[in-house]
């Protein structure tokens, strides 16, 4: 599957294993666990709102943007380097990140477009 | 179920769908909806959320729970988790047999291609979100950049970068840097 998130990866490896049941345990292990996890860290920020150290922490915590920058910029170097891809791939930044458009609407435009130019020039 | 949990739901669901390459591509339309459309919270506290969903181990889409959490307490983290994962695990699914069935067909490589430009543009748009809207100011922007860099060239655990990210504020705070 192109680019299939880690989730649905851990899902569908449970289910190849042992069927039904496989499933769930994993959808159990990547989701339910770590997110009751990250409820309780977040319980713990909150609860220490009060104090500045908290807001300088998680000012800190910007580090984990690079995070998201870092696949961004890993999925961009897979894309060619020819015109449309990267006129596509500009388009969508834009009306997404500075344009505000809703995402839906303006992802079903761009891959209906990008799609329908990939379907005339693949051989 | 309430009012508050069906937006919830009706914000998230949708978006579940537009996962299917990571989470990090709808993180912008999450930030749209939470903080512009519904006011549930600001931009600062938004970008604390993702913050916090980044320092514990599990799939990025797990903002969704954090923020339902914030918004409605528990029912509305147990409604944001289904509505992010529920339709896309369903699509992938139905979808992983197809795929299986026609491993290397044309329309596979046609989807590929066209749907490779489309995912970058997606999360590099929610990045810029996210980097316009830190608070810790320039500072704060260097440091997503450095710790790219190092994520980009090392392997480290991401885990540690935010940790480190922490600890080098929490220093400059210190010594009186910001």
């Amino acid at each position: 599957m192109p680019g299939i998130n880690v989730t649905n990866m851990a899902i569908w490896i449970g289910y190849r294993l042992r069927g039904n049941s496989g499933a769930i345990a994993s959808f159990l292990g990547i989701i339910v666990l770590p997110g009751m996890l990250m409820v309780l860290v977040g319980t713990l920020f909150t609860s220490l709102q009060g104090f500045d150290i908290t807001h300088i922490a998680l000012d800190g915590a910007a580090a984990a943007v690079g995070l998201s920058l870092s696949l961004g910029l890993t999925a961009a170097r897979r894309v060619p380097r020819k015109v449309i891809p990267m006129a596509i791939m500009v388009a969508t930044f834009v009306a997404i990140g500075v344009l505000h458009w809703p995402l839906v609407w303006a992802v079903l435009v761009s891959v209906f477009v990008s799609i329908a130019l990939a379907h005339l020039t693949t051989a | 179920m309430s009012e508050l949990l069906r937006t919830l739901l009706a914000v998230f669901a949708p978006l579940s769908l537009l996962t299917i390459g990571g989470g990090q591509s709808v993180v912008a339309d999450i930030q749209r909806q939470v903080v512009d459309v519904h006011h549930w919270m600001t931009s600062r506290e938004f970008v604390d959320l993702f913050a916090i969903s980044r320092m514990t181990p599990g799939p990025g889409s797990l903002l969704a729970t954090l923020i339902g959490w914030h918004v409605a307490g528990f029912w509305g983290a147990i409604v944001a988790t289904i509505g992010i994962f529920a339709p896309t695990a369903f699509l992938i699914f139905g979808l992983a047999h197809i795929w299986r069935r026609y491993s290397g067909a044309r329309w596979q490589r046609v989807l590929e291609t066209g749907l490779r430009p489309v995912a970058a543009g997606m999360i590099l748009a929610s990045v810029y979100v996210l980097i316009r809207t830190l608070d810790g100011g320039w500072l704060a922007q260097l440091l997503a950049i450095a710790s790219t860099a190092v994520l980009m060239t090392t392997r480290v655990n991401p885990f540690v970068v935010v940790l480190a990210g922490m600890g080098i504020f929490i220093s400059l705070h210190a010594v009186g840097l910001v």
